[in-house]
C-alpha cells in the first residue's frame, strides 16, 4: 500500500516537467489541478524523521497544503515506520526583503497523519471494550507555528525556494501537558526544517 | 535509556543483601500523566526510606510513546534505590512494545535476591492477542519456588479483570496457591486494594496511582511479609 503510493507520488512530482515542456508558453493558465506547484523535504515535525511530497499552493499562496511520506529508521523497533501527512500552512503576510528574497515571519497550521502498520489500530478491533482507549494509535492530529524564508530564482524551472523551520506538537503530548502541573509547553514542542521548492 | 531492567537488577545483586537482612522495596504503579505527582513519589521515597528497590507495576505511560517514556525516566532515574518495571496495558499500545522491549526488556522475567525470587509477569491479555499471560512460563518459572524464602509474582492487570484473560484467571489462582507463592502484586486499578477469594488463595495486593500519592512499603523478614500504604 504505502509502496504504491510512493510510487504514484514519483508520478505526480515528475507531472511539472513534463506539463513544462507540452505547455511552456501558458503554463500557469493550464496547469491541472492535480498537478502539484511544489515539492517539499521536511526533516522531523512529528511526521517521520524525513518526509518528502508535492504541495499545493491555495489562496493566493496564503495557505500551502502539503501531503508528505515520511519515514522513520528502525532503531530499535520491529519494523520502519511509515506515516502520511497532510498539513495545511497559513502564511498570512510577506515581508520583500529584497529583489530576490521574502520573508514569511510567522506562518502556522494543523495536519492530520496516520501511521502504516499492524501496530497501530484506527478502531481497536477484538476484546478491547469501546472506549477503553479513547484515542486511535494510527492517526495523530498536528499543530506547527514558525517562519519561512523564500528565494525568487529567474529563468528557471524551479521558480522558488522556501526554506521554513518552527516548532511543532500533537494531540496526545499535548493532552499529557494540558493534563499535568509539571510539563512544559517546551516538553511536547519539538522542532522541525523544511524546503519547498515551488516549479 | 536501554535495559534499564537489567542495569538495575545488575545494582540490586551487586548490593549482596543477606538473606537474613530484612529486605525493604517500595511498590508503585500507575504513573502515566503524573509527572507531578512522580517528582513528589521519587524525592519522598529518596528522602525517607530506605529501600533496597523499588518495583513499578505498569502503566508506565498512557500512550506508550517515547516522549512519555523519556519524562518518566527524567524522574525514575532520580531514585536513588534501583528500579524495576514491569509492562502495563497502555505501555503495549501503539509502538508502545517496540520501546518498553528496547528501554526495560523482556515482558516476562525474574530475578533472585536475598533468597526471595521475583516473577514479573505480562498479563496484558488483550493488547497481545490473547498470548498474555503466559502461563506455561509462569510454571516453569515456578518449578523451583520451594528453594525460596518467598516468591513474588508481579504483574500489572490482576486477575479478576477481563482484560486479564477469562481463561487465564483461575489457572493462575490454581498455579499461585499450588507453588505457594507469597504475594500477587498488581497495579491497573488506580486504587489500593488487598484481597483473595477465599482462605486457601493467595492475596493479591493492588497498588494505587502516583495520582492517588500512595505507594507501599514492603518489608520482608524471614519468610514475613509486612506492608504498609504510605502517602506522600
Amino acid at each position: 500500500m504505502y509502496r504504491s503510493i510512493i510510487i504514484l507520488l514519483t508520478a505526480v512530482l515528475v507531472l511539472p516537467f513534463t506539463a513544462l515542456g507540452q505547455e511552456a508558453d501558458s503554463m500557469s493558465q493550464s496547469r491541472k489541478w492535480y498537478v502539484p506547484d511544489a515539492a517539499v523535504i521536511q526533516y522531523a515535525g512529528n511526521m517521520g524523521m524525513l518526509s518528502a511530497g508535492p504541495g499545493y499552493d491555495l489562496a493566493k499562496k496564503k495557505i500551502a497544503l502539503d501531503l508528505l511520506f515520511g519515514y522513520v529508521p528502525k532503531f530499535e523497533a520491529e519494523e520502519i515506520g511509515r506515516i502520511i501527512s497532510l498539513k495545511a500552512t497559513y502564511k498570512p503576510f510577506r515581508i520583500a526583503l529584497n529583489e530576490k528574497y521574502t520573508l514569511i515571519p510567522v506562518q502556522g497550521g494543523l495536519g492530520v497523519s496516520y501511521h502504516f502498520g499492524d501496530q497501530f489500530s484506527t478502531s481497536w478491533e477484538g476484546p478491547i471494550p469501546k472506549g477503553y482507549y479513547w484515542w486511535p494509535t494510527s492517526w495523530r492530529v498536528l499543530g506547527f507555528a514558525g517562519a519561512a524564508i523564500n528565494r525568487k530564482i529567474e529563468d528557471s524551472t524551479v521558480k522558488n525556494l522556501e526554506l521554513y523551520g518552527g516548532l511543532g506538537t500533537y494531540d496526545l503530548v499535548t493532552t499529557a501537558w494540558y493534563r499535568d502541573d509539571r510539563l512544559t509547553l517546551w516538553d511536547i514542542m519539538s522542532a522541525s526544517a523544511g524546503v519547498r521548492i515551488s516549479f | 535509556m536501554q535495559d534499564l531492567n537489567a542495569k538495575n537488577i545488575f545494582r540490586i545483586k551487586e548490593a549482596a543483601i543477606s538473606p537474613s537482612d530484612t529486605l525493604i522495596f517500595a511498590i508503585t504503579s500507575d504513573t502515566q500523566g503524573f509527572y507531578a505527582h512522580n517528582d513528589d513519589l521519587v524525592e519522598h521515597i529518596n528522602k525517607h526510606q530506605d529501600a533496597d528497590f523499588v518495583l513499578h507495576n505498569g502503566d508506565i505511560t498512557d500512550f506508550g510513546l517515547l516522549k512519555e517514556h523519556k519524562w518518566i525516566y527524567d524522574d525514575f532515574s532520580k531514585l536513588e534505590a534501583p528500579y524495576v518495571m514491569v509492562i502495563g496495558n497502555h505501555d503495549a499500545t501503539g509502538n508502545g512494545k517496540d520501546l518498553y522491549k528496547a528501554m526495560y526488556g523482556d515482558y516476562n522475567f525474574t530475578f533472585v535476591v536475598a533468597d526471595r525470587k521475583f516473577i514479573f509477569l505480562n498479563t496484558n491479555h488483550w493488547e497481545f492477542d490473547g498470548k498474555a499471560p503466559d502461563l506455561g512460563w509462569l510454571e516453569r518459572e515456578l518449578q523451583d519456588a520451594e528453594q525460596y524464602q518467598n516468591v513474588f509474582v508481579v504483574s500489572h492487570i490482576p486477575p479478576n479483570d477481563a482484560a486479564f484473560g477469562k481463561n487465564k484467571i483461575q489457572p493462575y489462582k490454581d498455579l499461585l496457591r499450588e507453588y505457594g507463592v507469597s504475594l500477587s502484586i498488581h497495579g491497573h486499578g488506580h486504587g489500593y486494594a488487598y484481597t483473595r477469594d477465599n482462605d486457601e488463595d493467595v492475596y493479591e495486593l493492588q497498588v494505587a496511582s502516583t495520582d492517588k500519592r500512595e505507594y507501599i512499603l514492603m518489608k520482608v523478614f524471614g519468610s514475613n511479609i509486612d506492608f504498609k500504604r504510605v502517602n506522600f
